[in-house]
């Protein structure tokens, strides 16, 4: 497999748990090709925002770049990455700069509705809750998110998001039962 | 527990929410390389480059005074530099600005505006932001051009001003649902490109300085206004600085507009004034420690859903505050063991006694903390 235009694949040599030893700009070019669109959906998640999420990207290959020294190989990469990557997130939702995009997300999250027009009833149902988890507050969408989206365990979330698994469990059981209020009790059986 | 196809489906449903085209683009490589040759090419910090730097400039600048004084200049400026008798005079411009801050207010109808301001140039369009129609007026005030050629939106900029064709540009824009807001655009004194701009909300912004509120007796924001009308049971437009003493028990929540407003600096000044607020509720928001110590007649403060709690220890600052009670805390756990050093602070309630730490502390102290709903 080759790697940034043509380099090797570092990986033929280091594995990635020894990504800090690599040049640089392979390091990144490796973690925009093998992490880049897990990263970047799980920031969307986030910011509910396209242009907000491309700029909150660039700042987390930055910071990778600046920090890959710091990487412990016992950690996997890909959470070690994501948790980089949640974290630019809630620091750009404690800024005051989010609140000023609010208004578009709202746009485009009444276009994912309409959307969903056009697919099956039972399809429309899902997209519902996804549609309603996506209105949540942050502290229980992400944890959605990282439950039903990236199938992540009550464990390894409370690993990637440093908190108690106790703190887990409430957050998943709270979040049920508001996506149950705005569902009015409907379809969401499954979850 | 839902099954493996079920966990699929909900996957494909979270997808096609963000979106089934990939995110990573090629642009996002571009961009970081983009950073890394900026980064690179960064000057460094060691003194000799520093130095042969400034003397190169100070050998530079000699060469192109000597060349000043010896050879004659052609007449290739590109960019004009702002000459005071080529714009329109600041004294006119300032006139024209008065005239309108005192005859238009936010919310005339395209009737009233002509009626005081003339026809003007009418033009339509679609909001950038939501696609919404608007119908619009300009005005163009002094200089010499063409008055049917429209400025906004499409040669926004100074360079009209500082050539003269143009010394002030009043829009006003009203959309289908009778939101409008109007700006005006003008150099200042210094020559520097200024708006301002009145918004539907009344607030009125020089740059980004707030000047006031015109829809209302308190230079606030809309939100902050009606915030405090619905404490009173009051109409927002009636509201007075005296109002503020009244107010004993104030619950506060985000903005129901669409527009997300924050309370803002302006905002700030008028809570602090509130001398006799005893009861404070904060529901998904949050304001400033800074401005709830201001609050000293303060015995019940409320936080529900209110974000990042930081910097606690703030309130122990107030000598009349007894109860405290956070809800859906969001950094948990919260180490509230600061609130030990409290004179007055008797009960701390929480929704769950596993999202904070420290109580041992608080105990010590005297400090009871309980879970909302428990004998």
């Amino acid at each position: 497999m080759k790697v940034g235009g043509g380099m090797m694949d570092p990986l033929d040599s280091l594995g990635e748990e020894n990504i800090k030893q690599w040049p640089k700009e392979a390091a990144i070019e490796y973690v925009i090709d093998h992490y880049g669109e897990i990263v970047k959906r799980i920031i969307f998640t986030y910011l509910k925002n396209h242009a907000q999420t491309d700029d909150i990207f660039q700042e987390f290959l930055i910071t990778v770049y600046q920090k890959l020294d710091t990487f412990k190989g016992e950690a996997k990469l890909k959470s070690w990455l994501c948790r980089i990557a949640i974290n630019k997130c809630k620091d750009y939702l404690r800024s005051p700069l989010h609140r000023l995009i609010l208004l578009k997300d709202q746009i485009q999250v009444s276009n994912s509705e309409k959307s969903a027009e056009q697919i099956s009833i039972e399809e429309e149902n899902r997209q519902h809750i996804v549609n309603a988890i996506f209105q949540l507050p942050i502290k229980y969408r992400e944890i959605f998110v990282l439950r039903y989206y990236q199938s992540l365990s009550i464990q390894e979330i409370s690993e990637w998001l440093e908190m108690n698994e106790s703190t887990v469990k409430t957050r998943l059981a709270r979040g049920k039962k508001k996506l149950e209020t705005r569902l009015g009790g409907e379809g969401f059986a499954d979850i | 527990m839902p099954t493996s196809n079920q966990n699929n489906n909900l996957k494909k449903s979270f997808d096609r929410y963000i979106g089934v085209e990939p995110l990573v683009k090629s642009t996002d490589k571009e961009k970081f390389h983009d950073w890394l040759q900026h980064k690179k090419k960064k000057p460094t910090r060691h003194m000799i480059p520093r130095l042969a730097t400034a003397l190169l400039v100070v050998l530079l600048v000699g060469a192109m005074y000597l060349l000043n004084q010896t050879i004659e200049q052609p007449n290739q400026v590109e960019n004009p530099p702002v000459v005071e008798n080529i714009r329109v005079p600041f004294e006119k411009v300032e006139e024209k600005i008065n005239q309108i801050m005192s005859t238009y207010t936010v919310g005339m109808t395209k009737e009233e505006v002509t009626a005081l301001f003339g026809e003007g140039i009418p033009y339509e369009g679609q909001s950038e932001l939501d696609g919404q129609p608007y119908e619009a007026i300009e005005y163009q005030f002094f200089g010499e051009r063409d008055g049917d050629d429209l400025l906004h939106p499409f040669m926004d900029g100074e360079e009209p001003y500082i050539n003269g064709e143009i010394g002030l540009n009043f829009n006003i824009i009203w959309y289908e649902n009778d939101r409008s807001f109007a700006f005006i655009n003008y150099l200042d004194e210094q020559n520097e490109y200024t708006r301002i701009q009145f918004g539907s909300d009344g607030q009125i912004h020089k740059d980004n300085e707030f000047l006031g509120n015109a829809l209302y007796q308190l230079d606030a924001t809309e939100y902050f206004v009606e915030s405090i009308a619905t404490a009173l049971g009051k109409d927002a437009k009636a509201v007075t600085e005296e109002d503020l003493l009244r107010i004993e028990a104030l619950t506060l929540k985000p903005s129901s507009s669409v527009y997300h407003a924050n309370y803002m600096e302006q905002d700030h000044n008028y809570f602090k004034k509130m001398e006799n607020l005893t009861s404070l509720a904060m529901t998904d928001m949050q304001l400033p420690i800074e401005v709830v110590v201001h609050f000293k007649n303060l015995t019940t403060l409320t936080y529900d859903n209110s974000g990042v709690l930081a910097k606690l220890e703030e309130l122990n600052k107030l000598e009349s505050l007894e109860e405290i009670i956070l809800k859906e805390i969001y950094n948990q756990p919260l180490d509230i063991s600061v609130l030990a050093e409290s004179n007055s602070i008797r009960t701390i309630k929480v929704d769950d006694l596993e999202t904070v730490v420290g109580v041992e502390k608080l105990e010590e102290a005297g400090i009871t903390v309980e879970e909302i709903g428990a004998e």
